[in-house]
């Protein structure tokens, strides 16, 4: 259970194409490759072929789904020079994700249905959602609304008789409105509840609390420019949880037509946060039989992330993009939070190659 | 100062060295040096060369005695000072119960076949007598794996600082021998690999001198009826450690850290008790997977 998905910029790009046409069908292959560091150590490296299709039927109905494996290998980001164990040993991993999702269209709504379930040998997940989307008389407004129920199952390679579970609950509610005719705004809250077993098996001690709610708003301001037929697509997103982690993200892309159908897009991102209550990176934990973790992801720390995708439009709807982007996390970039012994910088870089057809 | 890291191979393991350098040029000089003297002590215990010290000792099983080098009566010295300490747990001979334990094909050997080799096993009945060691039966084997690769990096670590590296470590496939701490004096971080976890570690320890070894049951091994059959085999019985999954051991010595958590890996159960009774600091992994660990000063060690 590497959470793979957790790790930075990977986590949209599964339902990344999930803003099709609704008229348009496509089919779109995409290969990611990361690769994490700190100074003078290679830490983990992840491959991830994913397909996509989306498939319209009569303009009322849509069929969509996507499906994704991952192969990681490598030392989960801690803090060392060197490891000392019994040679020999080999680290691979494999998660399979698949997802799933039809969507019902109305005259000024839309109702959907998606189950998505990822399997890894010692992590299970599915998940189910509905969704509604509903617009206003002059289409200018429309109103998002989603329900989402997630239970996993986490055992550990090596401790058969670890077997927890966990669920949660998340609800969306949001608002998409079209201000100018080259400007539109959204603004999502979601809200998650979940409880179980949240720790991980692997780290020594790491025992979290067995509820988590979490809360978080976007709001995603994009704006066309005709002068140069380009866009720019501002999102905030503000996050805090009960474990006392409080996060702000601020996303900055500029896409740039370069003529010759070819686009550029530049990105920067910022992430903050601040630690969860129970995080030490003191051990023993100094008060035994309280929540404990030593995971640097429950770390306050900030994080800059930069990046540029190319997308070239082809002949007969094809399309081809390349992406590439670099992740540097440091503990003095952190804008709050409680003073811990600075990490070891992180970095990591995120290279993808994608196609899509339209038809 | 920079940081120079080299990675090779040797005794089938990946191996790095990493040191400050405090000049221009000459890292990758220093460290050819060091390297090269891991690979002699490879070339010279080798079992798999015709050549090596070890293949000529055991080519004159059942005949007559052969006269060894300093170096080689030194290592067969503590070869010997270890089996009488650790109840003969710790045995260069035991090599020999590779030929019924095959961990490729991942079979129990069939009754019979352990007992019959087991009378070629036993340190007590070889005569060694310094300068000259005699294997009594013909089909005897010497095998320096419980010793080659610690020696090797106790040696590196000393080739090092005579080529005027004072900042460094040195890793031979898992075992680790500081050659000095950062120049301001602060350790380096060893993790200490997950035995169960492949890319997790249950702890890290700072280490400013000295060594830290870890022996496991992960290395080779394959499982029947859920029973895991590792690579570290009792003299005695003839069959694979049981009742730990790793042990560590912080020690002066790479060659002493090496041998004492093999000894612990052997003892099972019996080992974690074995290592509080030896004045070493160490970490122990149980059957269950819980940590425990014996600290004879203070330690930073933090959780993964």
């Amino acid at each position: 259970m590497r959470a793979a998905l957790s790790l930075p910029g990977l986590a949209a790009s599964l339902h990344a194409h999930a803003q099709a046409s609704p008229e348009q069908g496509t089919v779109a292959f995409k290969n990611v490759e990361y690769a994490d560091y700190q100074p003078h150590e290679r830490r983990m490296r992840l491959s991830s072929p994913m397909v996509y299709w989306y498939f319209p039927v009569k303009d009322a109905f849509a069929i969509e789904g996507a499906a994704a494996t991952e192969t990681l290998s490598g030392a989960s980001p801690l803090f060392h020079n060197t490891l000392s164990g019994a040679s020999g040993l080999r680290i691979h991993e494999h998660r399979r994700a698949t997802d799933i999702k039809l969507t019902a269209f109305l005259r000024r709504a839309s109702f959907g249905v998606r189950a998505a379930t990822s399997t890894e040998n010692d992590f299970e997940s599915s998940a189910t959602t509905i969704e509604s989307r509903i617009s206003s008389e002059d289409n200018n407004t429309t109103l998002a609304l989603a329900f989402s129920g997630q239970s996993d199952a986490i055992g550990a390679t090596g401790f058969p008789l670890l077997h927890e579970a966990r669920s949660s609950r998340s609800y969306l509610v949001g608002v998409t409105r079209v201000l100018t005719p080259l400007s539109i705004v959204q603004s999502n809250l979601t809200y998650s509840a979940g409880r179980g077993y949240f720790s991980d098996p692997y780290k020594l001690l790491d025992d979290r609390p067995r509820s988590r709610g979490q809360f978080a708003w976007l709001t995603r301001y994009n704006r066309y420019f005709p002068a140069t037929e380009s866009a720019l697509h501002f999102d905030y997103r503000y996050y805090r949880d009960n474990w006392s982690v409080q996060a702000h993200t601020v996303d900055l892309k500029y896409y740039y037509p370069l003529g010759d159908g070819w686009t550029v897009r530049p990105r920067l991102r910022y992430y903050t946060q601040s630690a969860a209550f129970f995080y030490s990176n003191a051990f023993p934990p100094e008060f035994p039989g309280q929540p404990y973790s030593a995971d640097q992801r429950l770390a306050s720390f900030g994080a800059v992330s930069l990046g540029v995708k190319l997308v070239k439009a082809l002949k007969n709807d094809f399309s081809i993009d390349v992406k590439a982007e670099r992740y540097e996390q440091r503990t003095q970039w952190r804008l709050s939070g409680r003073d811990s012994l600075p990490l070891q910088p992180f970095y990591a870089y995120v290279f993808s190659v994608g196609m899509a057809k339209k038809f | 100062m920079k940081l120079h890291a080299f990675s090779f191979e040797a005794m089938a393991c990946a191996n790095t060295l990493e040191f400050l350098w405090p000049r221009r040029g000459g890292a990758a000089t220093a460290a050819g040096t060091i390297i090269a003297e891991v690979k002699r002590i490879e070339t010279k215990y080798s079992r798999y060369r015709d050549d090596s010290v070890v293949s000529r000792i055991n080519r004159a099983a059942g005949g007559k005695a052969v006269r060894v080098d300093e170096e080689t009566a030194a290592l067969l010295d503590y070869a010997d000072a270890c089996h009488r300490q650790s109840d003969g747990l710790f045995d260069v001979t035991s090599g020999v119960l590779r030929r019924v334990w095959d961990f490729r094909r991942a079979v129990v050997p069939a009754p019979g076949r352990i007992e019959a080799v087991l009378p070629l096993v036993g340190w007590e009945r070889v005569h060694w007598s310094r300068p000259e060691i005699r294997l009594p039966l013909s089909g005897m084997e010497l095998d320096f794996g419980g010793l080659g690769k610690e020696y090797a990096a106790d040696r590196a670590a000393t080739v090092a600082a005579e080529q005027g590296v004072a900042h460094g470590f040195v890793n031979l496939g898992g075992d680790v021998r500081v050659i000095g701490p950062h120049p301001d004096g602060s350790p380096w971080i060893v993790g200490i690999v997950h035995p169960r976890k492949p890319g997790a570690v249950v702890a890290r320890v700072a280490l400013s001198a000295g060594a830290l070894a870890t022996s496991g049951d992960y290395e080779r091994f394959f499982e029947v009826d859920g029973r895991r059959y590792c690579h570290i085999l009792n003299p005695r019985t003839g069959y694979p450690a049981t009742g730990l999954q790793s042990a560590s051991v912080i020690a002066p010595l790479c060659l002493v850290a090496g041998s004492l958590s093999t000894v612990a890996m052997l003892k099972g159960q019996d080992g974690c008790d074995f290592l509080d009774g030896q004045s070493v600091p160490s970490f122990r992994v149980d059957a269950n997977g819980v940590l425990t660990r014996h600290d004879i000063q203070p330690q930073t060690s933090l959780a993964g």
